[in-house]
Parts: C-alpha cells; sequence; structure tokens
C-alpha cells in the first residue's frame, strides 16, 4: 500500500465497494465487487512500479490529428 | 493430408489432386475431431465445397490465382465472413450476422482460398485459455487435458490437429503468438498496420493484431503476403510497399547478430522450456548467427502497462454491454473487463508512456543486434480447469505469467513469431523472434533458417 500512496497511480484506498457498485452501475454481489477490487489493487499496485521520474521525460504516443481536407 | 500450404500449392496447381479432394479430406477429419477438439464454431462445408469446385475449374482452365488458391483454410470467430454471424466466442454477439468480409477475409478469397469455417476462440479475445462458456472448452491436440492457449486456441488447435491447412488469428497481447506455442504450430504478429483490421472486432485497438498461422514459417509468409497491405477501412494501417515476403527465406542467418535479453524474458521460466530456447539458440549461433547481450531496461514494466490498456480499452468498447447483459458474459472475462472501468485515466496515460519508453529501449537494442529471441511462453500448455491456480515446475497460475514474453511486441508494434522449438513430456515449446517494425522479411528468414535446421515443425499430435 506505501507504493500507492507515495505513487502517483490512483490510490486503491479510495476504492470501497459502494464506489465499485457506483462505478460499474449496475447490481453484483459482494464476492463480485471482492474480486474487482483485489484485480483492480493487484493491478494498481503493479503500475505504482512505473518509474515515475522518466515517465515525465516522455509522451505518450497519443496525437491530435489534422481532421480532413477539402 | 499432413501437408503445408507450401506443398500443397503446387499439387493443386499441377491438378495432381484437386481442391474438391482436400476440402473433403478436411471436411471429413473435422466431423470426425472436432466434437472431441472443439476447434470449430461453425463450419461452412457447403460454400467450401462450392468454393473448391470454382477452384478447381479456374485452375482447370489455366487461371491459377497463386499459392492459396484451392488451399483450405480457417478463421478466427472475431472475423467477419460474409452472412455468417461474428460471434466473438460470446453469447452476446451469437446473431451478430456479418454482411460483408473483414479486409483480410476478402484478400484470401481473391487469393482463391476456401473457408472451411469459423473457430472458437476465448470469449472475446480476451484470454488466453479458450475455455469457452459459449460454445466449449477448445482442446489440445498434443494432450487433450490441456488448453491450446488463446485467445486464438481454435485456429491453433485446428491447424495442429490437421482440420484446416492454415488460418488467421488475432493477437493483443499474446493471441496469436501463445496458442501457437501450445499447439506446436507457427504464429506470427505482424507490424502495428501491416494488415487491416478492419472487419474484426476488437479487444483493444491499441493493441490488437491480425496475423496468419500455420505449419511452417513458409506457410506464414505466403498467408501475410495475400492479407496484408494498405486499407483505408482501417485507420491505424500504414500505407507502405508490400515486400516479398518469402524472397529471402533461403538466406540463412550467417553474419546476423541475434540479441538476448536475460534481464526479463528468462526469468521467470519452466526449467524445460528455458533449456530448449537456449538450443534453440546455439543452434542459430551454430548456423552463423552471433549472440549479443542487450538490455531492456523497461520491458519488465510491460506486461501491467499492456493490461491496464487492454482492460481500459475493451471496458470503453464494451461500456453498453456491461450495464445491459452483465450476466452473459464468463466471470473470468467479466473480471477483467469490468476491472478497466476502474482504472484511472492517468493510469491509462501513464501505461500509454511506458509504452514509448519500451518502445525506446526495443530502439536502442536494434542499434546493436537484427533480431532478438526469447521464448513465446515460459511454460508449457496448463491443464485444463486449473489455469487461476498454482500449478508447474514455477508453481505460479499459468494466467498470471502466459503474456508476459509476448504483450512487449503489443506495444511497440514490432513483428514477432512463435516457431515449435522443441517438447517436454510431449507438449510443444515455442520460440520467439522478434523484429524491427516492418521488418517481416528479416523476421522471416531467421524463423526459416531455425526451422529448415531443426525437424519439430514436422511433428504431429498422436490424435
Amino acid at each position: 500500500m506505501e507504493a500507492l500512496r507515495r505513487g502517483r497511480i490512483a490510490s486503491v484506498t479510495e476504492l470501497t465497494p459502494n464506489s465499485v457498485r457506483n462505478i460499474i452501475g449496475v447490481p453484483a454481489s459482494e464476492q463480485e465487487i471482492d474480486a474487482l477490487i483485489a484485480w483492480y489493487e493487484a493491478l494498481a499496485r503493479a503500475a505504482a512500479e512505473f518509474p515515475e521520474a522518466e515517465l515525465k521525460d516522455v509522451e505518450p504516443p497519443l496525437r491530435s490529428t489534422p481532421g480532413p481536407g477539402r | 493430408m499432413n501437408l503445408t500450404i507450401s506443398e500443397l500449392g503446387p499439387l493443386l496447381c499441377d491438378q495432381k489432386i484437386s481442391s474438391l479432394e482436400v476440402t473433403e479430406a478436411y471436411l471429413a477429419r473435422i466431423e470426425t475431431l472436432d466434437p472431441r477438439l472443439r476447434a470449430y464454431i461453425a463450419v461452412t462445408g457447403d460454400t467450401a465445397r462450392e468454393a473448391a469446385r470454382r477452384a478447381d475449374a479456374e485452375i482447370g482452365r489455366g487461371n491459377y490465382r497463386g499459392p492459396l488458391h484451392g488451399v483450405p483454410l480457417g478463421i478466427k470467430d472475431l472475423l467477419d465472413l460474409d452472412g455468417l454471424p461474428t460471434t466473438m466466442g460470446s453469447k452476446i454477439l451469437r446473431d451478430n450476422v456479418a454482411h460483408q468480409d473483414a479486409t483480410a477475409v476478402r484478400k484470401l478469397k481473391q487469393a482463391g482460398a476456401v473457408i472451411l469455417g469459423k473457430h472458437n476462440l476465448h470469449e472475446f479475445a480476451f484470454g488466453i485459455t479458450s475455455e469457452n462458456p459459449h460454445y466449449g472448452t477448445v482442446r489440445n491436440p498434443w494432450d487433450l487435458d490441456r488448453v491450446p492457449g488463446g485467445s486464438s486456441g481454435g485456429t491453433a488447435s485446428a491447424i495442429a490437429a490437421d482440420l484446416c491447412a492454415g488460418g488467421l488469428g488475432s493477437d493483443t497481447g499474446a493471441s496469436i503468438r501463445a496458442p501457437a506455442s501450445f499447439c506446436g504450430i507457427v504464429g506470427l504478429k505482424p507490424t502495428y498496420g501491416r494488415v487491416s483490421r478492419a472487419g474484426a472486432l476488437p479487444l483493444a485497438w491499441s493493441l490488437d493484431h491480425i496475423g496468419p498461422m500455420a505449419r511452417s514459417v513458409g506457410d506464414c509468409a505466403l498467408l501475410l503476403q495475400a492479407i496484408a497491405g494498405y486499407d483505408a477501412r482501417d485507420p491505424g494501417s500504414a500505407d507502405l510497399p508490400v515486400p516479398d515476403f518469402s524472397a529471402s527465406l533461403g538466406d540463412g542467418v550467417r553474419g546476423l547478430r541475434i540479441g538476448l535479453c536475460r534481464e526479463y524474458f528468462f526469468d521467470v521460466i519452466e526449467p524445460d522450456v528455458d533449456r530448449l530456447v537456449q538450443t534453440a539458440i546455439d543452434a542459430l549461433a551454430d548456423l552463423g548467427a552471433s549472440v549479443v547481450e542487450v538490455s531492456l531496461p523497461h520491458v519488465r514494466h510491460a506486461q501491467v502497462a499492456g493490461n491496464v490498456l487492454m482492460s481500459t480499452e475493451a471496458a470503453a468498447w464494451h461500456a453498453t454491454w456491461l450495464r445491459d447483459r452483465p450476466d452473459d458474459y464468463g466471470a473470468d472475462v467479466l473480471l477483467r473487463i469490468r476491472g478497466g472501468l476502474l482504472v484511472r485515466g492517468t493510469e491509462y496515460l501513464a501505461a500509454q508512456q511506458m509504452r514509448t519508453l519500451i518502445q525506446q529501449d526495443f530502439s536502442g537494442a536494434f542499434q546493436e543486434v537484427d533480431v532478438v529471441v526469447a521464448p513465446t511462453v515460459p511454460l508449457v500448455a496448463p491443464r485444463i480447469g486449473h489455469t487461476l491456480e498454482p500449478s508447474g515446475p514455477l508453481n505460479v497460475p499459468a494466467r498470471s505469467i502466459a503474456n508476459r514474453a509476448t504483450i512487449p511486441c503489443n506495444l511497440t508494434g514490432m513483428p514477432a513469431i512463435s516457431l515449435p522449438c522443441g517438447f517436454s513430456d510431449g507438449l510443444p515449446v515455442g520460440l520467439q523472434i522478434m523484429a524491427p517494425a516492418f521488418a517481416e522479411p528479416l523476421l522471416l528468414r531467421v524463423a526459416a533458417a531455425y526451422e529448415a535446421a531443426t525437424e519439430w515443425h514436422t511433428r504431429r499430435p498422436p490424435l
């Protein structure tokens, strides 16, 4: 959890069963919600290990497109 | 049967065998074996026979179209085939009838290929096992108790079991190469933009690739030749010339530099897989290549970055069904796609930035080497029903590591191929070769040199 707290990546401590229910927008069992939180927690923990300082030096490969010409 | 496309083509061209005879033989084998393998979702026997008769008539008139003319193939059921549902292995799309062919399918037809049917897959192409709750679990022909890999598991199983001569799969994180590895066939993920995705349903737009699967490197080159090229219907399509993918297959590897990255690709790997891949690298060295250690310091983040992108992009495409039809998903796929709803924008963008860093790593490596080699998957095909629990020599859940060696090339868009490099307790192991963007001829050249020096690709499962 320390990695999550210090990281720029979202902290899973903000996720509660109710907030997850709000995000998915449909009824789900307690077991499903727990599994979702566990899944996200594992991913977010791993993503918090991305090298933050190096990320600041690069752009994501996303570009605005000029749109159709005349 | 048991012929590769490269072997079948000349026989058809010279009318020593008819396309209809070959097609009937495949259809009979499908009827016998597919109830066990569950490799097909739909078999199009009548239209296949019709196409075969047409091919025979054209060849008889001297209008031979080329090496795929009259050759029976199968396609993964996420590519549109005019008049049939494109189910993507899902219940939700069971009645999603296509009204035109996907571009890659249209090109196969233009090359004269006979389409035998549509192959089973992991639901929505989101998984590496092809344990499909709606169309049956696809079986690995080498051991029917094991998964064939996925998501293009039906295509790999069908090719390995000789239920078609070759086919088309898709690859978002491993989905051509992992099943190729598990089933002992060859699978090629081309460069992003080389093959049109138009008419292929998406899993994750920025990672999806369409590519060939077959029994030999030469066959993959022939299939790629037919399907490659610019297509305005695909916004990611590259408007570049298409080279002759078979031209340098016999040029060998003498003088080439083979890159080896031990820091990631060999740190989590079953001992037998490690041994077989090392032996394959030694074989390439014996053929005249030099082996050079390279460093890819950011590649250790590739699996996480890829999984963030995949789940988030999938969640965006599935948003309405996640709300309206959650009960129509299999549990494993619902979890991963729904999980994408929880990923934050900053996390998605951080994963995209990781992609840039990994691309820079490979760009640096390719200043020193021509290709990079690695295992395709760090383990052999796991047992059906046991892929989520720790098992095997590594004692880890197979699903947690199955795409770790393949997903870097989905992030970078570089081409990569898997080909058989040995067997562990009767189960195939795959060697992965990665090359710079649009260097498929080089990739195929290295793969063909290894294949020509070994006999692994000639083995057939004991069905």
